[in-house]
């Protein structure tokens, strides 16, 4: 079962259950969707399935909070790697040369091949360099040695009641070999953040080859059309409009979009329907074809704030069972509840001029919603620093394809709870 | 004999025992002259003879045997002076009277008679009369019921005297008659009698008799019932159970007759409850119901003339046991550990719902199970390595889902074995334990029925006799889970449709109708489905989910021939057949369904032929065809867990036939009192991975005295894979069973018939366990890799020592002490190193108590003390960003352990007793003071911060009752 289904079956069965239900009332985590801390979001290889020639462009998508720094340091494996080893290439590039080198034939290679070169183009540096970014080519001059490359080690490992096997394709070898790319990101603490990530490498396959996804845009509008009237005379980009469609507003790339708190908005993001491809998946085992039918891809969503809450953060495209256009909706919302900031202290009497009662009185706060007794403001534009919000949105296709954005609103003021 | 010593002979005679007596006329012998002699003198008579002196002639015994009597005419010679010179006898009637008579005659002496003025010698003819003294009669005779012809009992027969007689009143005499009707007076005098025959309930009877001196007469009077004017039945409240040889008192109310004189009666109930007054005379009767463990009850009912009154009277037990319909009888043991639970204590355990299949849980050598689950790890086994039958019949499912109850309804058990390990061969396809439920056949004495809800479902059972032989019941139960969730959750708040529910049903059918034979047809079945529809798709990219449907039902019919004949033989057949279903459909995508079409056959057959030997032997067949369907697509995994051999998914269907054919043996010797070795041997077949096996075990047992016993076995165990796990193309089909020998040795005190003291010490070798393989082969032609799925590599081992202090229910108190001490490990292959078994808990300390308080209040509480399971620690976490998650990196497997769980669970039931009903309330409080016991861990979603996850937080549960 897929990991991600588990959960939620787990979840589903376990809120029905009284007991379930009960003891549902856990500890109070930081929802997985609320970056407020050094992480990894995403990774990307862009392209994500390599031709021979081609160099792929290794991303990360990460928050670091102000005032934090971290090197980074990438790496690739020639096998598919696991979180659970920490991406660890389970062999080091010296002893698979040797161990390859002593398995090839040379008779079986064209002739006057440099056994040596060849292993070294095979089998670029494991090291990817400690930038920001990596990229990584193609290894190797030709799709058939990555295939061979599958194909005896599939059978080398076959026997062996080993991990090594379940590192290695399984199926054909036609469609493509599977490598792990890998950062990891260490913080002036030392502390590691490691993420991994897997891109194809074509061995000759006839199908297309796949693609990232691509997101153009993130929008928000009023999720309720009636607090237009609260909110116009702060929110100069609300839309009123009768058809709900027409009061998307387009977050701007470039700087954060103002919104108030206590206000429910909606999100969504803008795919190019393009790159959203049809393809043809190899049938399940057992089945009488070889491929299903032709089909456009799904796409999981994710959603991530640095602040507020979220609806639903990991909305579906299903083909078929719902709408492109706003398959990826969730609401968002900045509420500052008084009663639930103090946590049952007694109201203070200054509760009104003092909303987020951090000393800062609402004339004179830069952030009056949010607590910010210090009112640092780095680019000086009168907003206080913490009353800006970042906004990602991903998008994956399940074929190793992702596309990510990130936008900003300001939170400028509050309308009274 | 003179007259006078008859006379007081006779007198004496008098005094009839302890009757009457009777004044009676001295009537004895006469002796008185003659004068027709004496008038024919040839000479002129001038003086008579005058009889001066007399002598009262001998009675000879000859005579008063002969009981003779008459006169005897002599002839008698008197001299001048007035002798009696010779006495000749004319007539008489001999016995001997007639020389008597002559004899006494000769000591007369007479005045002389006188002869023309002179005294002269004279001939005289005398006549002697012999009259035997009146002799007592006897007078004997039954009464019987005129309708029946039975002897009655305690009727009065007075009789009372009509002869002659100067007397204020005529003498009687009364006697009572005996258990069979009979009575007797003896050394009545003879004479006419009245006879009155007096007997409540009859009508009185008059009639006369003459009785015949010195002989017996005999009478048998039929006496006509008097019409039954107040009858009915006695129950026990609540359960209308009839109850027999309860004592039912009548007293008259009455101002106007002494207290003495009152009318008192007294019958007992028979064995059908019921009483019958006959011929009550009409008034006001107080009624008191008394009877030993009962509240005595009284009741004031007004007889009337001719109406028939009815009383149904209902006394309340002192207490209830919940369904005393069980088995008290002490069963003989041969197992090295068995523990037998009786619904009555099973009922009131907190905690497990009344649910009899939970409360084994509570025995030694089980784990505790995490959040109330049904899971039984017996003695570090795996849960599925333990079986359940119901009547040898393996249960394909025990308990319903949402840790809700078993399957069967607990009403229908009457008894629960449990074998925590050495079990008889009887029972193989398992190396864990064994739970055996007995059903009781449905009561035959009337209507009856039960019904439950609670919170979380709703059960109800009928139980009815037909005529003598056969009786009925059915038993249903439904969860209404989804209908609150319609209720209480609002339509959106889930974004989905869900819809939990379970149901289950038994019926059954027994047959007595043939002597020696039992026939009992049950039907019984269960089904749990999950459905929830959702509003937006959910999923990943592999599969989208717009609906779930998870659903597992069994459908199946029983028979069972019991025969025990009058011989050291007997013998039990079971057949069974059904269905049995699990399908889960995630969207239009994933499917999973399997059916299985089993048939159990099960024969257990026990032969003794001596008091040294018994001969036990049996088969034990199941025959499955199993049809699956897998469909789901491919999906990304882990690669460190392993190659994913579907990682395009899998589409596969078929079917197979599994047969599991065995057959057992196992003798019991008993060389020398007190000990009996069993050595036994099961053979299985298993045709889906083509294996025979052979599981020799040995148990034995040495009584020291009835109350002390050592006792310990070995044995091998073992069970086939998981059909699943054979299935060529996703399993293994060249998998052989999993294997596991019992070691125990224990020892049992019974100071006290309802006191035992039990420990067992064990050890258990687990091997040849189906463990999961990454292993791969290439086809060296196609080039295809062929997974192996599995392999036989697992080993395992547990061991421990188990106490068990058990007070069987009496004196209104039950419960027990279980402690186990043991430890459980499996053996790491990857690691090359034995770790603890993920339920393996070093100390289980179980106490489990219950106390029928007055008021129909009963209490009961369980208190346990036990290690917290161990688990694995993470050490960090790394984001996978192929699928968007944190995926945790672990440190050393189950190397730590949760913290101690203690928790007390208590009860209260609430009995109102009403005449034909019972209502009870009850009260289940379980984590009485809010123990947080940890079940395992909560993480963040990058493993940073962790929390406990608690258990059951305190619950109560509110549960109703109804049965008649």
């Amino acid at each position: 079962m897929s990991p991600r289904l588990r959960p939620l079956l787990l979840a589903l069965l376990g809120a029905l259950t009284l007991s379930g239900s009960l003891s549902a009332c856990g500890p109070d985590f930081e929802p997985y969707w609320r970056v407020q801390k050094l992480r990894i979001i995403g990774m990307k290889a862009s392209p994500v399935t390599l031709r021979p020639g081609d160099t792929s462009t290794l991303e990360v998508l990460r928050y670091i909070p102000p005032g934090a720094s971290v090197t980074y340091q990438w790496d690739w494996c020639p096998f598919q790697t696991g979180p659970a080893e920490e991406y660890e290439c389970p062999i080091t590039r010296e002893q698979l040369l040797a161990q390859f080198k002593q398995g090839i034939n040379p008779e079986e290679l064209p002739p006057g091949t440099d056994v040596d070169a060849l292993l070294d183009a095979l089998f670029p540096q494991f090291d990817l360099g400690t930038n920001e970014s990596a990229s990584f080519s193609y290894p190797g001059p030709d799709p058939s040695f990555i295939r061979g490359l599958c194909q005896s080690l599939q059978g080398s490992l076959t026997g062996e009641d080993n991990d090594l096997a379940g590192m290695v394709n399984v199926s054909d070898c036609e469609d493509g070999y599977e490598v792990t790319f890998r950062v990891v990101l260490t913080d002036t603490n030392g502390k590691r953040y490691i993420g991994g990530k897997r891109l194809l490498l074509w061995t000759g396959s006839a199908l297309p080859d796949n693609i990232n996804p691509e997101l153009d845009a993130i929008q928000i509008r009023l999720e309720n059309p009636g607090d237009f009237s609260k909110v116009s005379s702060q929110l100069d980009w609300v839309i009123q409009d009768s058809d709900d469609d027409k009061r998307w507003y387009t977050l701007p790339e470039d700087a954060p979009t103002p919104i108030l708190a206590n206000i429910p908005y909606e999100l969504r993001n803008i795919m190019d329907p393009d790159s959203i491809e049809v393809f043809q998946r190899r049938a399940p085992t057992g089945a009488e074809e070889e491929f299903l039918p032709p089909a456009q891809e799904a796409l999981e969503y994710r959603w991530f704030v640095g602040g507020g809450d979220l609806g639903d953060s990991s909305p579906l495209y299903a083909p078929g069972l719902n709408e492109l256009a706003d398959s990826s909706l969730t609401s968002f919302s900045v509420s500052y509840d008084l009663d639930a900031r103090v946590g049952g202290r007694e109201l203070e009497e200054n509760q009104d001029v003092d909303w987020d009662l951090d000393g800062v009185e609402n004339a004179s706060d830069n952030c009056p919603s949010i607590i910010n007794p210090g009112q640092e403001d780095a680019n000086e534009d009168g907003l206080g620093d913490g009353c800006t919000i970042s906004i990602w949105a991903l998008a994956r296709d399940g074929r190793l394809g992702i596309d990510w954005l990130e936008r900003q609103v300001t939170v400028i003021d509050a309308i009274k709870p | 004999m003179s007259g006078q010593k008859m006379r007081r002979a006779l007198g004496a005679a008098l005094i009839w025992g302890a009757c009457a007596s009777l004044p009676t006329s001295a009537l004895a012998q006469q002796t008185g002259g003659d004068d027709e002699g004496a008038q024919k003198g040839s000479a002129r008579l001038t003086k008579a003879p005058v009889l001066v002196d007399s002598t009262e002639a001998e009675y000879p015994q000859e005579a008063i045997d002969a009981r003779v009597e008459g006169a005897v005419k002599l002839k008698l010679t008197i001299s001048a002076t007035g002798e009696v010179t010779q006495a000749e006898v004319l007539e008489g009637p001999g016995y001997g009277l007639n020389e008597a008579a002559a004899e006494s005659a000769k000591k007369f002496i007479f005045e002389p008679a006188e002869i023309n003025g002179t005294p002269a010698p004279i001939f005289l003819t005398f006549t002697v009369n012999f009259e035997l003294p009146i002799l007592p009669s006897a007078f004997t005779g039954q009464i019987l019921d005129a309708g029946s012809g039975e002897g009655l009992e305690g009727a009065a027969v007075t009789i009372i005297f009509e002869g002659e007689g100067d007397f204020e009143t005529p003498p009687s005499a009364t006697a009572k008659t005996g258990a069979d009707g009979s009575f007797s007076f003896t050394d009545v005098p003879a004479g006419i009698y009245k006879v009155v025959l007096n007997l409540d309930a009859y009508r009185d009877y008059e009639t006369s008799i003459e009785l015949v001196a010195g002989e017996t007469s005999e009478a048998t009077y039929k006496v006509d019932a008097q019409p039954i004017n107040y009858t009915g039945v006695v129950r026990e409240a609540g359960t209308r159970k009839l109850l027999p040889g309860i004592s039912v008192e009548l007293t008259e109310v009455t101002d106007s007759t002494p207290e003495a004189e009152r009318i008192f009666r007294q019958e007992y109930t028979d064995a059908q409850g019921a009483y019958g007054f006959r011929g009550l005379p009409p008034g006001s009767y107080s009624v008191r119901i008394d009877a030993q463990g009962y509240k005595a009850a009284t009741f004031v009912e007004q007889i009337k003339a001719n109406e028939k009154l009815n009383g149904r009277y209902f006394v309340e037990a002192e207490y209830y046991d919940e369904f005393t319909v069980t088995t008290t009888a002490r069963r003989e043991r041969r197992e090295v550990d068995r523990q037998t639970i009786t619904l009555q204590e099973s009922r009131r355990i907190p905690g497990t719902g009344g649910d009899v299949v939970r409360v084994v849980q509570n025995l030694p050598g089980v784990a505790r199970a995490p959040f109330g689950a049904g899971l039984l790890v017996v003695r570090g086994s795996n849960p599925q390595d333990s079986a359940v039958f119901l009547e040898g019949d393996e249960l394909p499912i025990v308990y319903h889902f949402l840790a809700g109850p078993a399957v069967v309804n607990s009403e229908m058990i009457e008894s629960i074995d449990f074998y925590p390990g050495n079990f008889s061969p009887r029972y193989g396809r398992a190396i864990g334990g064994i739970i055996n439920l007995d059903t009781r056949s449905p009561r035959n004495d009337a209507v009856h029925g039960f019904a439950e809800v609670d919170i979380q479902d709703a059960s109800a059972l009928v139980e009815v006799p037909l005529g003598e032989n056969w009786s009925f019941a059915v038993a249903g139960r439904r969860s209404y889970v989804d209908k609150v969730l319609d209720f209480v959750v609002p339509e959106d708040a889930l974004g989905a449709f869900v819809s939990p529910y379970y149901y289950d049903y038994q019926t059954w059918l027994t047959y007595r109708g043939f002597e020696d034979h039992l026939l009992e047809f049950f039907v019984y079945g269960s089904q749990d489905e999950l459905v929830v529809i959702l509003d937006q798709p959910q999923g990943d990219t592999n599969i989208q989910i717009t609906s779930i449907n998870q659903r597992t039902a069994f459908h199946r019919g029983q028979f069972r021939w019991e025969w025990n004949p009058r011989a050291p033989l007997s013998n039990k057949l079971m057949v069974s057949g059904g269905l049995v279903q699990t399908g889960l459909d995630i969207g239009e995508t994933f499917g999973f369904q399997n059916d299985l079409w089993t048939i159990n056959l099960r024969d257990d057959l026990e032969i003794k032929p001596s008091k040294y030997v018994t001969v036990r032997a049996g088969m034990d067949a199941q025959f499955v065809y199993s049809t699956y369907e897998f469909n789901f697509p491919g999906f990304d995994d882990d690669p460190s867990e392993g190659p994913n051999p579907f990682q395009g998914g899998l589409d596969s269907n078929g079917g197979l036939a599994v047969n599991y054919p065995a057959v057992w043996s196992e003798i019991a010797v008993r060389p020398v009192e007190g000990l009996e070795v069993t050595p036994g041997i099961r053979v299985d077949h298993f045709s889906n991975i083509s294996r025979t096996t052979f599981s020799p075990r040995l148990s034995s047992r040495y009584a020291f005295n009835k109350k002390v016993a050592l006792k310990g076995g070995i044995g091998v165990f073992d069970q086939p894979p998981n059909p699943g796990q054979t299935f060529e193309g996703i399993g293994n089909p060249d998998l052989y069973s999993e294997k596991a020998i019992h070691y125990a040795l224990g020892g049992e005190w019974r100071p006290l018939d309802f006191l035992e003291f039990n420990t067992t010490l064990f050890y258990r070798d687990m091997y040849d366990l189906v463990a999961s393989s990454s292993k791969t082969t290439q086809d060296p032609e196609t080039g295809e890799i062929d997974f192996e799925f599995y392999n036989n590599d697992g080993l395992g081992r547990a061991y421990g020592a188990e106490f068990l202090i058990r007070h069987y229910p009496n004196k209104r108190l039950f419960g027990w002490v279980a402690y186990t001490l043991s430890r459980s490990e499996r053996f790491n292959q990857e690691l090359d190193e034995w770790q603890l078994f993920g339920f393996d808990q070093t100390h289980i300390l179980t106490t489990v108590a219950g106390y029928n308080l007055p008021y129909n209040f009963d209490i009961s509480a369980r208190f346990r003390l036990i290690s917290g399971n161990p688990y694995t620690p993470l050490s960090g976490a790394v984001y996978d960003a192929e699928n968007d998650n944190y995926v945790a990196t672990s440190g050393a497997p189950n190397s730590a352990r949760n913290k101690t769980f203690h928790q007390l669970d208590l009860r209260l039931d609430k009995n109102f007793v009403f005449n034909r009903w019972m209502l009870g309330v009850y009260l289940d409080v379980q984590n009485v003071y809010n123990a947080s016991n940890a079940e395992g861990q909560l993480f963040n979603y990058d493993y940073t911060e962790s929390a406990p996850l608690n258990g059951l937080p305190i619950f109560p549960n509110l549960g109703v009752t109804a049965k008649f």
